[in-house]
């Protein structure tokens, strides 16, 4: 057996101290500025409104009468480091808490927390400022400080703390007269550690005096009055100090030079605390400067409780370090201690010009609730804020909020010309790429696609086409067909309308599609689809008979070769000036099982909202005519009776309306069947009607312009309800760029890749995206996937399907059926496989990552299209 | 048809034509109509300026231009002034009227390029994200929620919303509860709430509490803006069938969310 014991490691705390103070972003003077003062501040003396600090560097000789600096920092007012010596046996009887007032055994103990104090002050920064600037001469690292206190009851402690590399205090303590002679002795010596030039005057008032010794020369030029040490003073605690909390002074002991911490001069000689305003104060100053004055701002949880912005073209750049923001924008003030600053060129850049930045100064200050909050959000070195998380939320609001407010005194300076200029925008080559990469996928007004056009591109454009294939299957519950088994009562329905705008006559292909994808033609009927004199709409019905499936040779008509089991097709195609302008396809699982239905959102709903009175434009203006189609599929193989609601404004276009819709067979594509369609001449409040069309109801918004929802939902006998909705633009462009894209690109701060909005209609990606940064920006487009428009191509696929797909979730297919269209080139098997990657995407609900895979390969297939389409 | 819009850059005057139609080579084509369009504007800042100045409330003898007020007042004054008929205004997007009508206020700026900065009153201070964004849907939002709020008589809507602009912009906010109807209806339920109740529900939200957010959240749950229940809209209801629909909705959110002056009124 063991009988070994854990021992006490000999931590290296000369190392942890060099740890903790490399943790302040900004160095170690801020450090030293910033937590004496802070200490000071957390002990003042009950009674007393004003703590006293006093930085003093003095000049002393070592033990071997070399020159060294000492440096003491004296807070009065304060209750100094009372409370009982508590021994390290003591302590861990108490299981390492302290007791408030315990302040003298906090400073002796390293990484402890007093009860009711948070875990900020646990860390030992405070110890960590003061040692990290002693110097003792050899190696290792050593460090040294001294520290006496004078107490309200007369006590009198001095103590001592080596870093050599362990850490060591003075134990016991020095007390009353062994302490008065230790501070005014030459030197302080224990033993063989090492001698600390002293020589001090005994405290006279009550209060606390740390003793740095063996200040190197370069941070002696630092501490004297005037130095970097009294620059971060002032950046700290300027507030503190023009609102009579604190006093801080630096001494030079040597010749008595004394400088007296002052808030610096833009805030020095105004103090904003006159006319408070939610609205904004603004102030005129001397030289052409002006500022502006908030006062009791909500925001989020929070609250603001002064909010002062201020520019002047006299003020230069006043920073010490560049990496951070000093005083070149808003300073966030937490308990009046600066905390970090929202910077005028890093963050703020957006809405101030360059040459305002450098004058360009503020600060924010808080109530005590949000005090808190941005308390518990900011880090161990009190030097910024941990936006991330729930604790975070209070600082993103924060800065959101601020920037909103710079913005705004932006405008009000009139720098918004220079504001357009440093703000970045999207180029018009991005733009365009987008537009044609969207166009390429979408019919806009569910007409054909351009990119598929093929021979006949530009014919037939005004022309609504509408292709419907029925079947039997052997077995009506199920697409599966064995060899043998027939495909029967085939039938194909064609209609199109308007009936004058067809030109000659098309043709009606039927064809087979086996399981690798090709295409066999079976059956052809030419010039068979043709005007009906007298007829707006054309209505053909084709009755093709049965279809026999064989693994041989097809010998006989009506007669089907396909030896290869698998997923085939049945289509139907309707070819127009020899474009394939519609087509309708079923499933047939030769000699295989079909996949079972989807659980979720077996039944759908899908809007089609199309200005039928011109081509090109989703806009509606009035008088002209809205058609509306309202379709629903219905994915399980029993058929069943729902009831549908739809309103468009006021009008209720269908209230509690019954619709039988019939189940598909399990393996087939479901079909889209139309339980809804009504044509609307939408008309505006403030002109006169039109002449009605026909029988085409009018119905008047209640504004000159809007955009209005259709809505539509569809519940079954067990009140399951699916809904779906559909926008229409009445006397407006869907966007501000007057195009008849689904959705815009926009540069936004984010940090994902790509994101679409709530609403389906914003797309945006950040201009600093690494990807998207490293790649050239194209001056002179040569080929549609080249540089940062390859980019906005990537994010324009993932965005249209997101598009597509995301309404889905609630059932709502209107999307999908814009992207989703059999109506496809069918020469180029690409449009094939995009067809089919969007049906897995939309049977697929079980594996997050085979979806983001089939995902990602349908991004690659339409990027490919696009690619071969533009080039 | 077009607008015409005014600005003023280190003192000089400039204007421009916008417009929301389709345009063959410029906008200035139809700078006839825009400026008939300003000459109006004119009268219809007039108007709004006197209106305010009679409402608003005044503190030792200076007028205190309320946020509420000036939205109200404006969308009143498009209203009554029918400008939104004017020929220039067919079949125009009404953003371009805000466009035209906030730097004419704000500049104070007459048709004949005299000045009158009294006009600047109207304006909401807070609102400037329109000098940055002047093209922008959501920087003129403040002038889109005083129109929709001036189909209320002013101290119904003050009566409403605790005479706070905000608590109107958290109802505007969802579409699916912009009915005058409703409206009317959540005021009728109010009219029969305990002052406790309605203090509370007067405030705007902050620190955390809904206070009359609680109003639209709860409203919206009952109508929601899209998905399941969203088809029939409060203006699909018959007055008495609404009534009943917004008190049994807001009694549910009222017990919910003060419990305590539910459980002192019983």
């Amino acid at each position: 057996m063991n009988d070994g014991q854990f021992a006490n490691t000999s931590s290296n705390m000369a190392q942890t101290v060099l740890n903790i103070v490399e943790g302040y972003k900004m160095g170690a003077f801020r450090a030293l500025a910033q937590e004496p003062v802070q200490n000071a501040m957390d002990a003042v003396r009950k009674g007393r409104k004003i703590v006293t600090v006093e930085y003093r560097l003095l000049r002393r000789r070592d033990a071997i009468g070399n020159p060294c600096f000492l440096l003491t920092v004296t807070d009065s007012g304060t209750t100094g480091l009372r409370g009982p010596l508590v021994s390290s046996e003591q302590l861990k009887r108490r299981h390492f808490k302290l007791k408030p007032e315990e302040n003298w055994a906090a400073f002796e103990a390293q990484g402890y927390t007093k009860e009711n104090e948070d875990a900020l002050g646990s860390r030992g920064q405070g110890k960590a400022a003061f040692l990290y600037h002693s110097h003792i001469s050899g190696e290792p690292r050593r460090m040294a400080m001294c520290y006496d206190t004078l107490l309200e009851d007369g006590e009198y402690r001095f103590g001592m703390r080596l870093a050599r590399p362990v850490d060591q205090v003075l134990t016991p303590p020095l007390l009353s007269e062994e302490a008065i002679a230790a501070v005014q002795g030459d030197c302080y010596q224990l033993s063989d550690h090492p001698a600390i030039p002293l020589g001090l005057q005994p405290l006279d008032d009550v209060g606390t005096r740390v003793i740095v010794p063996f200040i190197n020369d370069d941070d002696a030029q630092k501490m004297k009055p005037g130095g970097e040490l009294s620059r971060w003073l002032q950046r700290c605690w300027w507030r503190a100090i023009q609102t009579g909390k604190v006093c801080i002074r630096v001494v030079y002991d040597e010749t008595g030079e004394t400088e007296k911490i002052a808030a610096p001069t833009w805030w020095r000689y105004w103090k904003p605390e006159n006319r408070l305003s939610s609205d904004g104060v603004w102030h005129s100053l001397t030289k052409g400067s002006r500022a502006c004055v908030w006062s009791n701002l909500d925001f989020g949880t929070g609250q603001i409780r002064r909010l002062v912005l201020l520019h002047s073209d006299s003020l230069g750049e006043d920073e010490i370090i560049k990496d951070y923001p000093e005083y070149a924008g808003i300073q966030i003030l937490r308990g009046s201690q600066w905390i970090e600053t929202r910077g005028a060129r890093q963050d703020l850049g957006d809405y101030i010009p360059l040459d305002k930045r450098s004058g360009f100064r503020g600060y924010v200050e808080f109530d005590k609730h949000t005090d808190g909050m941005l308390r518990a959000a900011e880090n161990s070195q009190h030097d910024g804020f941990d936006a991330r998380g729930k604790k975070g939320e209070i600082v993103r609001e924060l800065r959101a909020k601020l920037d909103a407010f710079t913005r705004e005194f932006s405008a009000e300076m009139g720098w918004e010309s220079a504001i357009t200029i440093t703000t970045q925008q999207l180029s018009k080559h991005e733009k365009s790429t987008h537009a044609h990469f969207v166009e390429t996928f979408l019919n806009p007004n569910g007409r054909k696609p351009e990119a598929s056009a093929g021979a006949g591109k530009n014919e037939g454009n005004g022309l609504i086409w509408d292709c419907r294939l029925d079947l039997d299957y052997p077995n009506p519950e199920s697409a599966r067909v064995d060899w043998g088994q027939s495909l029967s009562n085939v039938y194909v329905e064609v209609s199109v309308e308007p009936s004058e705008e067809l030109v000659g006559s098309a043709d009606l292909i039927l064809e087979w599609l086996d399981a690798a994808g090709t295409a066999h033609e079976i059956c052809k009927q030419e010039n068979a689809i043709a005007k009906q004199w007298g007829k707006d709409r054309i209505q053909k019905q084709f009755e093709l008979g049965d279809w026999q499936v064989l693994s041989g040779r097809a010998n006989q008509a009506q007669q089907i070769h396909n030896p290869v089991p698998g997923a085939c097709r049945l289509r139907a195609l309707v070819v127009y000036r020899g474009g394939r302008v519609k087509s309708a396809a079923r499933s047939v699982w030769v000699q295989a099982e079909p996949p079972p239905p989807p659980e979720k959102n077996p039944v759908t709903l899908s809007i089609s909202a199309v200005n039928i009175s011109t081509n090109d434009k989703k806009r509606i203006d009035h008088g002209e005519v809205l058609q509306l189609q309202i379709n629903a599929r219905n994915r399980t193989p029993e058929s069943g009776v729902f009831r549908l609601t739809a309103t468009l404004e006021s009008e209720i276009l269908a209230g509690d309306l019954p619709v039988e819709l019939p189940g598909t067979p399990v393996g087939d594509s479901p079909i889209r069947r139309p339980i809804l369609s009504e044509k609307l001449q939408l008309l505006d409040p403030h002109q006169s009607n039109p002449l009605a069309i026909g029988e085409t109801k009018q119905l008047t918004l209640p504004e000159s312009s809007g955009k209005h929802i259709i809505r539509t939902e569809l519940a079954n006998e067990n009140g399951d309800v699916i809904a779906a909705s559909c926008p229409v633009y009445f006397q407006r462009d869907p966007s501000n760029a007057r195009n008849n894209l689904p959705f815009e690109i926009e540069q936004q701060d984010q940090r994902a890749m790509w994101l679409m909005n709530a609403d389906l209609d914003r797309l945006t990606y950040p201009a600093n995206y690494p990807l998207y940064t490293e790649m050239k920006d194209v001056q002179r487009q040569r080929r549609a996937l080249q540089g940062q428009l390859a980019f906005i191509a990537e994010i324009s696929a993932n965005g249209l399907l997101e598009w597509a797909m995301r309404p889905k979730e609630h059932g709502n297919d209107s999307h999908y059926d814009q992207l989703y269209d059999e109506n496809r080139s069918t020469d180029d098997s690409l449009w094939d496989a995009l067809n089919r990657g969007l049906e897995k995407l939309d049977k697929m609900s079980e594996s997050p990552t085979g979806y983001a895979r089939v995902w990602r390969e349908t991004v690659a297939i339409m990027l490919t299209i696009f690619e071969k389409g533009s080039d | 048809m077009p607008v015409l819009i005014w600005n003023e850059r280190d003192g000089i005057l400039g204007n421009s034509i916008r417009t929301g139609m389709r345009i063959h080579l410029s906008a200035e084509e139809f700078r006839p109509e825009a400026e008939e369009l300003d000459r109006a504007l004119d009268d219809l800042l007039d108007e709004a300026w006197h209106a305010l100045n009679i409402i608003t409330r005044r503190e030792k003898g200076k007028a205190r231009f309320d946020a509420f007020e000036q939205r109200w007042v404006l969308g009143r004054a498009v209203y009554v002034s029918e400008i939104l008929r004017h020929e220039a205004m067919l079949g125009e997007e009404r953003r371009f009227l805000w466009q035209a009508l906030t730097p004419k206020a704000w500049y104070g700026i007459r048709h004949d390029a005299t000045r009158e900065p009294r006009w600047r009153a109207l304006i909401p201070k807070r609102y400037r994200s329109w000098q940055l964004k002047p093209k922008d849907r959501d920087a003129y939002e403040f002038l889109e929620v005083g129109y929709w709020l001036r189909e209320q008589q002013l101290q119904d809507a003050g009566e409403l919303f605790g005479w706070t602009s905000s608590n109107a912009q958290d109802l505007y906010k969802r579409a699916g509860l912009r009915s005058f109807q409703l409206r009317q209806a959540v005021l009728h339920w109010l009219r029969r709430q305990s002052p406790e109740v309605r203090e509370e529900l007067a405030k705007p939200k902050a620190k955390g509490k809904r206070n009359f957010a609680e109003i639209p959240y709860a409203l919206s749950k009952r109508f929601p803006a899209s998905g399941p229940g969203s088809a029939f809209r409060p203006e699909h209801y018959s007055a008495d069938e609404l009534r009943a629909i917004v008190c049994e909705t807001l009694d549910a959110a009222r017990d919910l969310h003060f419990p305590q002056i539910a459980d002192a009124a019983t």
